[in-house]
């Protein structure tokens, strides 16, 4: 919970540096810039508190032993761990509301400001809509619940925290360059190789919807729907790992 | 021991699947986001905190830090540290309207002065050498503008900025043409785009057109937006029928 | 050591406990443990071919040294761990099954608590765990903690709880849905001994009440008294096991202990033992010279062995 806090904290310090920092731009993109430093906010510190909680509420339970007099009671490991991936979704989503929240009112005020953004400002940056960071905060919490599965999958595997920490992080990192990958490296047996690795793992780059807040691309509604859908698909796949790794684990 | 290979295999296998079967989930969100983005282009400029940061998720901060530390570089006018910045931005975040448009700025209006100093920015548009050198530079500004994906290509501010420099530092009206064309066509033009437009085909002799053009524009105004001028445009539209009948 | 068979064979008297009293509370057939050790292949046998019946309403004390796989038995039989071999019932069925744990109470052998909630928060969430309707919960939880001396300390955070107080917090944790069955891992450990005697004032409630307990302790006197019956293990082993007068011998098998004689009257009674083709046997009558002597014969054994 004082970590929760702490990055909170540096979520809102990193908007707060956002605000500082246009002053180097000319004040012509200056709620692009804000809007820029609070989604980095979102997707790392947020990737941070999920691999971080996840392996506390898991792995930590499996660590301090508390999983032993939890589990003699009449609850099955898979309820168990529904109940832990419930609580790290939780946790991940106030998270994101936080800075979501903070977010909107950094906008609000720069907005308020400034009040007659000329016709020629507004034309360069476009006004960040507010539906539209709504709607990355939304796809955040998604694609964080597919890391936290992914987390939840490697904590139930390990014999140490660290391992879990570090493979959620890994995990991550390959998921964010995926989309990069396949277009990287060159032809033939490597490249088909490749396209099969990549498909081993999710793509997280995919929910990055930061374009759709400045009004550069349109959002439709079956995309979105793709999208939950492709997040609820691999957060299952790896809940299921997760169940079948701790219902054979010793305790 | 046993169970390890199990479990590998059991993960392999339903990856794979998941993988394949959500392939086409993917490929609808991957469309939008490729936009020629490469590894190889970031790493060979990228300090070690940018790269990190970009691996992070902080691709776009990653971007604005370089976009900001270009801004250090353009005080003292380095050239070829402003491009490359530049360069390294975009292809950190393709999507940021305000770099292309921002950057083009650059190119088109503060190089050409660089180069041929403050005390003789006059010559720029005067002395035969200096208006070859910002024409130049403009080509470079439209280039780069040129490098932008096709989404951000598409709108408005990118499509101003290229009829911009066609007209202000090309003094290139019949291409400048095109891209307001384009510009104004689009939903989301501002109603002052539309304007200069019918200014633009004016200067450029096509009094007709323009008068046809602010006729159509007038109709679909509505009367309670501010931005809309409807009686400046109304009379403009008079003074080009004026304009048309003593011509004729 | 005195020619007799190994004791293993000679205390088995559980069965003949078991024909008394038909339901069981807990079966093991044949229970058998094994760790993979780091090396490949090879296996530490923590718990090996253990079979044993504790019938319902019994207290039935499972004894042994250190790492002698009696804290493994427990986890198999909560479905904590999942046994190499063998078979464990509770009330018939399978501990793997829900049902079947809702029955059990169990007090773990360190308290695996999380130290940022209070007493009451503990018992609270383990009461959602158990089913629990939450003024049921609330009324049951305070009743707990008042009878275990917490009613003070029920709002403090564990983390600044005693020993003591976690070992009490422990039995009210158990006895939250109300089990029939209660299984104490050493619940004399931390505790002074006032409290030990408090513990087992309180099995011996547990008895009254219908309820059947499985527990571990070192506290062999206590033990003693105590238990129904008992079971020796060493090194996963059961060695004996049977009800304490069967295994001290008192009724079948005389065992006399000798009071208020010289040195040399003790002689001459060894010689008149000897005489009549008998033996004088060193086995003490109480469980505590019985476990030693098992042990260290077992002990013996491996070592030859
Ligand atoms: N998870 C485990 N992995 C490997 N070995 C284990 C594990 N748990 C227990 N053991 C081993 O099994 C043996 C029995 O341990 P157990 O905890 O059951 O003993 P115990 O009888 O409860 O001892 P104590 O009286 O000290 O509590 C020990 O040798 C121990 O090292
Ligand atoms: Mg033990």
């Amino acid at each position: 919970m004082r970590l929760f806090l702490l990055l909170a904290v540096s979520g809102i310090v990193s908007l707060v540096g956002g605000l500082y920092f246009q002053e180097f731009n000319l004040g012509s993109s200056e709620l692009r810039f804000i809007a820029d430093f609070g989604f980095g906010a979102m997707t790392l510190l947020g990737s941070i508190v999920t691999v971080v909680a996840t392996v506390q509420l898991l792995y930590g339970e499996i660590e301090h032993r508390t999983i032993l007099p939890i589990l003699s009671k009449p609850v099955s490991r898979g309820e168990f761990l529904l109940g832990k991936l419930l609580g790290a979704w939780l946790t991940i989503c106030s998270f994101i509301g936080i800075l979501t929240l903070a977010l909107l009112a950094a906008l609000w005020i720069r907005q308020w400001q400034m009040p007659d953004l000329g016709e020629e400002a507004l034309l360069e940056q476009g006004a960040v809509s507010s539906s539209g960071v709504l709607l990355f905060a939304l796809m955040q919490c998604f694609r964080l619940m597919v890391l936290a599965s992914v987390t939840a999958f490697f904590s139930a595997y390990a014999s140490s925290s660290l391992f879990a920490v570090f493979m959620g992080f890994f995990v991550w990192v390959i998921g964010q360059l995926r989309g990069s990958l396949d277009a990287q490296w060159g032809e033939g047996i490597g490249q088909s190789l490749l396209k099969t690795l990549t498909l081993l793992i999710p793509d997280f780059r995919i929910f990055d919807l930061g374009a759709y807040a400045f009004g550069e691309a349109e959002a439709s509604l079956v995309s979105l729907l793709g999208l939950v859908l492709y997040a609820v698909v691999y957060a299952a796949l790896y809940g299921s790992l997760a169940a079948v790794v701790l219902k054979n684990r010793e305790f | 021991m046993n169970f390890k290979r199990r479990l590998l295999i059991l993960w392999f296998a339903s990856s794979l699947l998941v993988g394949l079967l959500t392939q086409p989930l993917r490929q609808g969100a991957v469309a939008r986001a490729e936009s020629g983005e490469s590894l190889a282009s970031l790493a060979d400029g990228l300090g070690q905190g940018i790269t990190f940061a970009a691996l992070g998720g902080y691709r776009t901060i990653a971007a604005n830090f370089v976009w900001i530390s270009m801004y250090g570089d353009w005080r003292y006018r380095l050239k070829g540290e402003v491009l490359e910045k530049m360069q390294l931005a975009v292809s950190l975040n393709p999507d940021s309207v305000y770099f292309w448009v921002d950057g083009s700025r650059i190119i088109a209006n503060d190089m050409p002065v660089w180069q041929v100093g403050d005390d003789l920015m006059e010559s720029l548009f005067e002395s035969e050498e200096g208006i070859a050198i910002r024409k130049a530079y403009g080509e470079q500004a439209l280039a780069f503008l040129e490098q932008a994906p096709r989404a951000v290509a598409q709108r408005v501010p990118v499509l101003v900025e290229k009829a911009s420099i066609c007209w202000q530092r090309l003094a290139d009206l019949d291409r400048a043409l095109v891209y307001f064309k384009q510009a104004v066509e689009k939903e989301d033009v501002p109603n002052h785009i539309c304007r200069v437009y019918a200014e633009i085909l004016v200067k450029n002799g096509e009094v007709k057109k323009a008068y046809e053009y602010l006729k159509s524009h007038y109709a679909g105004l509505s009367d309670d937006d501010r931005t809309a001028l409807k009686p400046f445009v109304a009379r403009r539209i008079e003074e080009l029928k004026a304009k048309l009948e003593s011509g004729s | 050591m005195f020619g007799r068979p190994a004791p293993a064979e000679l205390y088995h008297f559980s069965d003949r406990l078991a024909l008394k009293e038909s339901v069981q509370a807990i079966e093991l057939r044949e229970l058998t443990k094994d760790f993979p050790l780091m090396e490949r292949g090879r296996y530490l046998r923590a718990v090996d071919g253990l079979t044993l019946r504790i019938p319902e309403n019994s207290v039935f004390g499972l004894l042994g040294p250190n790492g002698s796989g009696k804290s493994t038995t427990i986890r198999m039989l909560l479905g904590l761990s999942e046994p190499s071999r063998g078979e464990i019932r509770i009330f018939g069925a399978s501990p793997q099954e829900a049902e079947a744990r809702r029955r059990v109470g169990y007090l773990p052998d360190a308290p695996y608590y999380h130290k940022f909630l209070t007493g009451r928060e503990l018992l609270r969430f383990f009461g959602k765990l158990l089913g629990m309707s939450r003024s049921e919960l609330e009324r049951r939880a305070e009743e707990l903690l008042a009878q275990f001396g917490l009613a003070d300390a029920m709002d403090r955070k564990l983390g600044a709880y005693s020993k003591g107080m976690l070992q009490r917090l422990g039995f009210a944790q158990a006895l939250l849905g109300d089990p029939d069955i209660l299984v104490l891992d050493e619940p004399t450990a931390g505790v002074d001994p006032v409290g030990a005697a408090e513990v087992g004032d309180f099995v011996r409630g547990l008895r009254e009440q219908g309820k059947t307990v499985l527990l571990c302790s070192h506290l062999l006197t206590q033990v003693q008294d105590l238990c129904d019956a008992v079971g020796i293990m060493n090194k996963g082993r059961l060695l004996a096991s049977g009800s304490i007068d069967e295994l001290l011998g008192v009724g079948g098998d005389a065992r006399f202990a000798i009071e208020g004689l010289t040195g040399s009257e003790l002689g001459e009674v060894a010689r008149f033992a000897q005489e009549k083709g008998g033996d004088l046997v060193p086995l003490g009558q109480n469980l505590e010279d019985l476990f030693r002597s098992l042990v260290s014969k077992d002990d013996q054994r491996g070592g030859e062995a």
